[in-house]
């Protein structure tokens, strides 16, 4: 057995991958068919398991880690050779010797067009992360590949903000976004790409609860709005359907004993998603008190940090421009979000997008049935 | 497959002889792919490569009673099925690394070896594609030697329209094929169930091929229903079919984990490992410990030995190999 553990080829198509977890530590003796790593390669994130029986020296690439190929990322203690110079965090010898030459050789890839640049996927993410484009940065990685690395450092030098450029499509006029558009940015990214979505809509009858509404105001009361009567439906509904009121972590589903129900508020520039803590617990003229203390606090821009933490919910409703429906993106980690249209003759569409690990088709389905009950049979929400 | 009794009986094997030099091969096998796998590790084999482990008594078994006349078409999964048709290791193993010395001059790789001295017209890297390959061999050996064509395909190419139409077609003019389906239970990533209505025995049945659907971890059984195939064949019948259940312990290619396998299955099917059963069957009837033990001790020299060289081996240069000159 060699002194030194490398990072294993684990896909067709792998060049390097990211250590996410080291299964073992310095000093653990394992057999052959141990899990040793949990490495994330280009196709699939994947348990690396010993070829041989051993024990585990230092670890030379920590949790985190982007590794070629061939690379050392762990001395070995019980090795025949270990005389030789453990500390080598050298570039690797056989492991990349003949081959990358080979690659080439039989590869006209020196003429093929560059459309897309030539990154890891997880220097793709983070270059979409940090806002930073992968044109023009020089890579380092094989092959003149780009790495996290080199996107980390285009983004801090700033060396690749381009220069506007007069184009077909006339001048460019560059807006930088706001911390609030930058962590908005961020958050739908990691939703949209790590969290496997479906919707369900339903048509719900309102002319009760528009009856009721309509009755309040002509006897002068500030009514509370559709949108509270949805709110306050929905907190009922996640009682009867705890998944929804839970978040995906690490392969379980941790439900919440609070029901705390965001409600997307647009501003100037931007989205804030106030909280109506405890929203099942209470009652329809609480709902729309706070609702409305909230929306003002982010009109005035005087929204607490406490108003827009705990959300175990969403709701969104752009019923007010006249939208019949839409879908939203999940506020990760929550399982879910509530979007609300336009009445058009007493009929209102709401639709549920889901996370797909933690609840079905059919729980979306039966949640957005509970829902509707609630809410064309109003007794509940106004006792 | 749990129902099978494993339970070593004697008076299985008709030739111990002929089944000890078989779990050698089967050795050669498992221990080739583990190899192969260690190598694609280092990043050492170039393109993907699908491993037979787990597989090993099918090809083995059926190769034992083919003729230097027959001729068989593989799967992309052949390295089991090449080595047992005799393709020289050393060759095959250079092959995998891209080097000069490989069977197909380090150009085909593990998806297209083929080896026609071998008998192995080909690897076929399209699902289901070695059936038309084995149909037109048929044909040919029809109408030329009279000999036997046999054509290995998984559980995933029964779903493939011309698997259909060369099965037809082969039966309408009673062509010399064996059909061996190796249902490894698994379509890539699919569990075959989920997307094959019916048995796969009965879709042969309807035409009139005579099928059956064995046990296809014991080589022994294996050696049983390729002989009843092949002599259907073989005696102008038209072609026949065989169903092999059996399980492969790795994932689908190199990129695959498996992790979409159910929880204790892969465990399950390990201790039906074809080497474990034909193993304790060898000793039940009779064959030293000792002497299986030197087998497998020689089986693990054979291999290293081959690492060496073919890491040593030289990779092609550019247009060396003479067809593709011009």
């Amino acid at each position: 057995m060699a002194h030194e553990l490398t990072m294993p080829k684990l896909s067709d198509s792998m060049a390097e991958a990211v250590i996410v977890r080291w299964l073992k530590s310095p000093g653990d003796v394992f057999v052959r068919g141990d899990g040793l790593i949990e490495v994330e390669t280009d196709k699939a994130t994947v348990v690396y398991e010993a070829e041989s029986d051993g024990t585990l020296g230092s670890i030379l690439v920590p949790e985190g880690g982007t590794v070629a190929i061939g690379e050392p990322i762990a001395t070995l203690a019980n090795g025949e050779r270990l005389g030789s110079d453990p500390s080598g965090v050298r570039p690797q010898q056989s492991g990349d010797g003949p081959a990358p030459t080979e690659r080439q050789g039989s590869d006209p890839s020196g003429v093929r067009p560059q459309q897309r640049p030539n990154a890891t996927p997880v220097a793709r993410r983070t270059a979409v992360d940090l806002g930073v484009s992968l044109h023009g940065i020089t890579g380092t990685g094989p092959a003149g590949r780009i790495t996290r690395e080199d996107v980390q450092r285009a983004a801090e030098s700033g060396a690749t903000v381009q220069q506007p450029v007069a184009s077909g499509k006339g001048d460019l006029r560059v807006l930088e976004l706001t911390a609030t558009q930058a962590t908005i940015a961020r958050r739908m990214v990691e939703s949209a790409t790590t969290i496997p979505v479906f919707t369900v809509s339903a048509d719900v009858d309102m002319s009760l609860l528009a009856a009721l509404r309509r009755g309040a105001r002509e006897e002068g009361g500030d009514a509370p709005s559709l949108n509270d009567f949805v709110v306050k439906a929905a907190a009922l509904a996640l009682r009867d359907f705890p998944r929804f009121n839970a978040s995906y972590v690490d392969g379980k589903v941790e439900c919440y004993s609070r029901i705390n129900v965001g409600i997307a508020v647009a501003t100037d520039d931007a989205l804030l998603v106030p909280v109506v803590l405890d929203a099942d617990r209470k009652n329809i003229e609480e709902v729309a008190t706070e609702t409305r203390r909230l929306a003002d606090a982010v009109r005035h821009r005087a929204v607490q940090p406490q108003d827009l933490r705990d959300a175990t919910f969403t709701v969104s409703n752009l019923g007010m421009f006249g939208v019949r429906s839409f879908t939203a993106i999940i506020d990760p980690p929550q399982v879910a979000i509530l979007t609300v249209g336009g009445l058009r003759d007493d009929l209102m569409t709401v639709t549920l997008t889901c996370d797909h690990r933690v609840v079905y088709g059919a729980d979306g389905a039966r949640f957005l049935s509970r829902l509707r009950e609630l809410l064309e049979r109003p007794l509940a929400l106004v006792s | 497959m749990s129902q099978l009794s494993d339970k070593a009986k004697t008076g299985v094997l008709d030739d111990l002889e002929l089944y000890t030099r078989i779990y050698r091969q089967m050795l050669l096998i498992r221990g080739f792919e583990d190899l192969v796998q260690s190598l694609f590790l280092k990043g050492e084999v170039y393109g993907t490569t699908h491993l037979y482990s787990g597989q090993e008594a099918i090809a083995t078994g059926v190769a034992t009673l083919l003729e230097k006349r027959d001729r068989v078409a593989a799967t992309y999964r052949g390295h089991g099925h090449a080595l047992a048709l005799g393709v020289d290791p050393q060759k095959l193993l250079d092959e995998m690394l891209g080097r000069e010395s490989g069977v197909n001059g380090g150009r085909a790789g593990s998806m297209n070896v083929n080896s026609p001295a071998d008998r192995l017209i080909g690897s076929f890297g399209i699902v289901g594609g070695s059936v038309a390959a084995a149909t037109g061999a048929a044909l040919a050996l029809k109408r030329t030697t009279g000999a036997v064509a046999v054509a290995y395909f998984g559980d995933g190419a029964m779903n493939q329209g011309y698997v259909f139409e060369c099965l037809n077609f082969c039966q309408v003019l009673k062509l010399p094929l064996v059909f061996v389906c190796e249902n490894n239970g698994y379509g890539e990533y699919t569990p075959f169930q989920s997307v094959t209505a019916g048995e796969i025995r009965t879709r042969a049945e309807v035409m009139g091929v005579p099928a059956e659907t064995i046990d296809g971890m014991r080589v022994w059984t294996v050696r049983d229903a390729a002989a009843r195939a092949l002599a259907h064949a073989r005696g102008g019948n038209g072609p026949a079919f065989v169903e092999a259940l059996t399980y492969r312990f790795v994932g689908h290619s190199r990129s695959d984990p498996g992790a979409y396998r159910p929880e204790g299955e892969l465990d399950d099917w390990k201790t039906r490992d074809p080497l474990v059963l034909l193993r304790a069957q060898l000793e039940a009837e009779g064959v030293g410990a000792a002497r299986l033990d030197e087998l497998e001790q020689e089986s693990a020299d054979e291999l290293e030995r081959m690492r060496e060289r073919a890491l040593a081996a030289p990779f092609p240069t550019e247009l060396s190999t003479s067809e593709f000159k011009d």
